[in-house]
């Protein structure tokens, strides 16, 4: 395995470096065929790994794919080594990211075809491959944190794509701190982990922290830390303010990292690290609560945006928030599912609008759109059945894994309650606003500008086929694990248990905590689509309602919704106002106002008393000068002459 | 070989001074001159064998013998690393000056050289009155470069410069003095004296007096004032070598003589010293995020990573100590890819004013490539030599004192705003309006106009380009070097492995 493993991460650098150089220069289906055939390679070698893990045993499955390539560096006690792990969690993500990858590398062919910047986008798009799969692929923290900082710049790169508007620049600025003050959650996290165990690869560190009791202030300190870094990359509250903004990138980016790969980072990481929440009941709480609350609050945005891409961003946020209340009540593997099929739905839909904006030539407001049910009927078609997915009705990919982590939340039975009925009232507005974007888009009557209608068309297939293949796996990808076959959480065990002498105990042991599936709680959720869908259809299906028919009563709920809970604001006040002040307080009080006066005071003083002096001591200088050449090639002459 | 290495530039120097009748000589002969010295400093670093202090391309030779005082120079792996920065950097300031200096060109190209010539003595020297000879001959060129060729406040920014580091060396000089009268046997020379340390209380004033001289080189905050002045007065060579090396010489000085020679003192004042280099990143970070001037913000974040540099050495850790070696070499090379860029831009378009460009990147993608990476690795992006850096010595602070360390984080943070301010904020956003240099005009309008580099600029920016790749993916080489140092004074010290 490691003789091949390095094609991983090789394939994709070699694909961004020679479209980075050479882009200009080659025409736009050789910088596809590179673009894309990179991550066809990627995927290839994943498919690979993925075969050789399913030959071996259980236990080998967890640690046999654990090799170093080379010293990043060593220091004292600290040694960092350059590796990789690949066992069934990262195989998981490695299918996932490669396999959705490529297929909207294929889909970005038709969707970036008339932009002037075509081989960068790709060289970019390359860059993000390379720096997932690093984040993935790492076996210790140093890497993981390398990787986790890559996929930022990669993300602040292609944000930031159309750099000539002030939006995307500003859009790729926020991301880009806001993930940094992720890594810097990350980094405390590993320098902990160093002070107290003087390791920080994955094995060392959760081999050690399997010996401490449950409650240990250490861990739960490593697992907060850890945590601001997966709230940051997976937009989760209160470190979320910079995914609606990051759709200004293209939407193939919006697709591939701010949908289906990058933003779920937050979720692989907790997995990973399941061995510390599993020590730490708080933060393992801290992670379910924040997940809950930012599906309600994400859902609540999104119902009242107009801007196509938006909704699927809260949306988003939303989906993710289901699978950090997975992790966050020890059901990793229902949280992996829900990764892997909201890669698939949301991939989908993501294209699915990216096809409508294509068509539209870059319209993105919903209550211009309309009735391109008939005039985009392939583009329906397949956006349809991501509706369909992400509202979870059965037997759709959404339906299963959804179900999976409420059910779980329900299961541990106490508090936990309530953050069920968080992701149930989730669950119903979801369905009511991704209903409420399918009838503004593809319902009703057209409102599109006459210049728009006129240049209205289906997309090119090699933009329909990526969809194509995503709806079958909308469709189907929910039986990867049902409720009466653990597929994917078998596949995991040999990860979540692999340290069988670990001296903690668990009660409830969150692995192997039997959860039947719950038939009152399908019954409401069914009741839950059926309304939502109804009130959409009810309130939409006509096209977009103005401001005037919200009833007085909700208008403040309204406002708040639409202002985003206050979010941006209020980060702008407690934080840009403040810095900024201290900045200049920094600049003009004390630098220019205290320390600089005092030194120039002291040398208006000493200049003063010399200034007689002057001349004399200026050619004093000079004569200094020429004395000290000389002297110095003498000794130097000496100095050989002695040798 | 190391009186060779030394008597190189000088000679160069000269050779510029005698023949190099027109630019084009001067410059022929000068970047010559600085490859050749690079060459040998590069087979200086690859015959060193790992030997202590004074017992590896050893040149002793008596100079003043009443008072025992040598012209002896040795190396070990720590003070290659310097050497090589000086070395890389020169030919890099050389190809930018060729590219940025109109007058007098032959001179300034002498004064470059012999400043590069006197560096690689204070980097070299075993014997601390020969040491304090090359620190004070390092800024004889230094005050011309910065006085004759700055900006339009350079007389004062040269006067600040010389006025802040005289005071520094005075005290050095007493310190110099005062540890050659209290030490035994009385001794000038730096092998001698770090086997035989002063006792621990008269360490601590004699430490005081050298600290000091060393902060004010290295912009140890609070004296860190005349920072954003020279650089920015400055022309783009002069502040490439000032802020690349000249500044190191600080950071070379406390880990050669500062740490090793008072153990003791090092212990008692380390914390308070930590406390101050932090308060340095987080302030220097904040005058970054006020700057308009983009030369002015490349400026002011020295301080900060000046800042980083030395929480790693007072935090007295293995990693700590070692990422600070390393991050000086990392600063320089970033440093000066930033300023050269800035050069680009200001010879292009006229200004560094970021309130003035916008969307450079449209006439400029592959200096805009450049300027991103460089912007990148001074943001400590993982994966770039920065984040190698600044991990190691975070990861060493946070052992010795966490709150420290966590403060420097914050630092992390702001350098990714203010860095982003700067790159966007000249190559991102339309293209706006632009100041141009005399007679341009016509010219940046043009359609097919490019505002990329030229070859020398290109000669001159890539190589570093190179290092900040390379030494970010497998630092351990970079890192290494100085193992066997840190080792001996971190057992000296007391300090964390």
């Amino acid at each position: 395995m490691q003789s091949y493993a390095w094609i991983l991460l090789a394939a994709p650098l070699l694909g961004f470096a020679l479209n980075g150089a050479f882009g200009r220069r080659l025409s736009r289906s050789q910088v596809s065929a590179i673009g894309c055939g990179a991550i066809g390679v990627a995927f290839v070698v994943a498919l690979l790994c993925y075969a050789q893990l399913l030959g071996w045993t259980g236990h080998d499955q967890a640690t046999r794919g654990n090799f170093n390539y080379y010293t990043w560096a060593g220091s004292g006690a600290l040694k960092i080594q350059a590796g990789m792990l690949i066992d069934p969690l990262s195989v998981t993500m490695l299918l996932v990211v490669t396999g959705v990858g490529f297929l909207i590398h294929v889909y970005s062919i038709g969707y970036m075809h008339d932009d002037p910047d075509y081989s960068r986008f790709f060289a970019y798009m390359n860059l993000f491959l390379f720096s997932m799969l690093m984040l993935v692929l790492a076996n210790n923290f140093l890497f993981l944190l390398i990787g986790w900082g890559l996929v930022g710049l990669s993300s602040y790169l292609l944000i930031g794509f159309w750099y000539y508007n002030v939006s995307a620049v500003l859009a790729a600025r926020k991301a880009l701190i806001m993930n940094v003050i992720g890594d810097v959650g990350i980094m405390l996290a590993i320098f902990t982990m160093f002070r107290q165990w003087g390791d920080i690869s994955y094995s060392g560190v959760f081999a050690r922290a399997a010996t401490y009791k449950s409650g240990d202030h250490i861990i739960t300190a490593i697992c907060l830390l850890l945590l601001v870094g997966a709230l940051a990359k997976s937009a989760q509250i209160p470190l979320h303010t910079w995914l609606p903004d990051a759709m200004e990138g293209p939407t193939p980016v919006s697709a591939l990292i701010h949908a289906a790969t990058m933003v779920t980072a937050g979720v692989y990481l907790i997995a990973r690290c399941h061995v510390l929440y599993d020590l730490s009941p708080f933060s393992a709480g801290l992670v379910a609560c924040i997940g809950a609350a930012t599906a309600v609050v994400a859902a609540t945005i999104a119902l009242v945006q107009t801007d196509i891409k938006r909704v699927l961003a809260y949306s988003t946020m939303s989906q993710i928030g289901y699978m950090f209340l997975g992790v966050g009540v020890g059901a990793y593997s229902s949280g992996m599912f829900h990764l892997v099929t909201h890669a698939f739905f949301k991939a989908l839909l993501f294209m699915g609008a990216g096809s409508v904006i294509h068509a539209l030539g870059g319209e993105q407001d919903l209550r211009k759109m309309g009735a391109l049910r008939s005039r985009l009927p392939k583009t329906y078609l397949v956006f349809t059945i991501g509706v369909l997915a992400i509202a979870g009705v059965p037997p759709l990919a959404g339906f299963w894994s959804k179900d999976e982590i409420l059910a779980h939340a329900y299961a541990l039975n106490d508090w936990h309650v309530v953050l069920w009925a968080m992701g149930m009232i989730t669950a119903g507005m979801t369905v009511f606003y991704m209903f409420r974007l399918w009838y503004l888009a593809f319902h009703g009557r057209s409102r599109l500008d006459k210049e728009v209608a006129g240049h209205l068309h289906e997309s090119p297939t090699s933009m329909l086929v990526p969809m194509y293949v995503l709806s079958v796996l909308a469709v189907v990808g929910g039986f990867l694990q049902t409720p009466f076959w653990g597929g994917l959480h078998e596949f995991l065990r040999p990860v979540m248990d692999h340290l069988p002498d670990r001296a903690y105990t668990l009660l409830p042991a969150p692995w192997d905590r039997d959860v039947d599936f719950q038939w009152g709680a399908f019954a409401i959720l069914l009741v839950l689509i059926a309304t939502g869908w109804f009130l959409a259809r009810d309130l939409y299906h006509q096209g977009p309602r103005s401001q005037r028919d919200i009833p007085a009563a909700a208008l403040p709920l309204y406002t708040f919704f639409s202002h985003k809970w206050y979010f941006d604001e209020l980060y702008h006040v407690l934080f840009e106002v403040p810095v900024y002040a201290l900045a200049t307080l920094s600049w003009r009080w004390v630098d220019r106002g205290l320390i600089d006066p005092i030194v120039n005071g002291v040398a208006a003083g000493v200049g003063s008393a010399s200034d007689d002096l002057r001349p004399v001591e200026s050619g004093y200088v000079r004569t200094y000068a020429l004395a000290l050449v000389v002297g110095v090639l003498l000794v130097v002459g000496l100095a050989v002459a002695q040798r | 070989m190391l009186a060779v290495l030394l008597s190189v530039p000088f000679a160069v120097a000269i050779s510029v001074l005698l023949f190099g009748l027109t630019p084009k000589a001067a410059a022929a002969i000068a970047l010559s001159g600085s490859l050749l010295t690079l060459v040998l400093a590069i087979s200086v670093y690859l015959q060193y064998r790992g030997e202590p202090l004074g017992q590896s391309f050893d040149v002793s030779a008596p100079w003043v013998d009443a008072l025992h005082i040598n012209f002896r120079l040795g190396i070990d792996g720590m003070g290659v690393l310097f050497v090589l920065l000086t070395a890389i950097l020169t030919p890099v300031a050389v190809l930018v000056a060729i590219s940025t200096v109109a007058e007098r060109l032959q001179y300034y190209l002498t004064l470059l050289l012999f400043l590069e010539g006197a560096l690689l003595g204070v980097f070299t020297a075993l014997d601390l009155v020969l040491f304090y000879f090359f620190w004070e001959a390092v800024l004889i060129p230094a005050y011309f470069m910065i006085g004759t060729w700055g900006g339009e406040r350079r007389i004062y920014a040269a006067f600040k410069y010389v006025l802040y580091t005289m005071t520094g060396s005075l005290l050095m000089l007493v310190g110099i003095l005062l540890l050659f009268a209290q030490s035994t046997p009385h001794s000038f020379d730096l092998t001698t004296l770090i086997a035989h340390p002063l006792a621990p209380d008269v360490q601590k004033p004699v430490f005081l007096a050298f600290a000091l001289a060393f902060g004010i080189k290295a912009a140890l905050f609070p004296f860190h004032s005349w920072v954003p002045d020279v650089y920015t007065e400055s022309n783009a060579p002069t502040a490439i070598i000032l802020s690349g090396v000249l500044s190191k010489m600080g950071i070379y000085g406390l880990l050669r003589i500062g740490l090793p020679l008072f153990p003791d003192a090092v212990r008692y004042f380390s914390p308070a010293l930590m406390i101050l280099s932090a308060i340095g990143i987080v302030y220097g970070a904040l005058l970054c995020l006020y700057q308009r001037d983009g030369k002015r913000l490349v400026a002011c974040s020295s301080i900060a990573h000046l800042g980083f540099i030395m929480l790693g050495i007072f935090s007295l850790s293995s990693q700590g100590v070692q990422g600070a070696t390393l991050q000086a070499v990392n600063h320089g090379v970033t440093i000066a890819a930033l300023f050269a860029i800035l050069a680009v831009i200001s010879g292009r378009w006229g200004t560094t004013d970021l309130s003035k460009l916008s969307g450079l990147a449209r006439k400029a993608p592959v200096t805009a490539a450049i300027f991103l990476l460089a912007t990148l690795s001074a943001l400590g992006l993982p994966g770039l030599n920065g984040f190698a850096g600044e991990f190691l010595i975070l990861i060493g602070s946070f052992k010795a004192n966490a709150a420290d360390a966590v403060v420097g984080t914050i630092g992390v943070v702001l350098a990714a705003a203010y860095m982003l301010r700067l790159f966007q904020g000249a190559m991102h956003g339309p293209q706006g309006p632009v100041v141009l240099p005399a007679g341009g005009s016509a010219v940046v309008t043009a359609p097919g106009w490019r505002g990329e580099m030229s070859l020398a600029q290109y000669a001159a920016i890539v190589p570093l380009l190179v290092l900040i790749v390379w030494i970010g993916v497998a630092p351990s080489g970079w890192l290494n070097p100085s193992l066997h140092y840190t080792q001996a004074l971190i057992k000296s010290v007391g300090g964390i492995t």
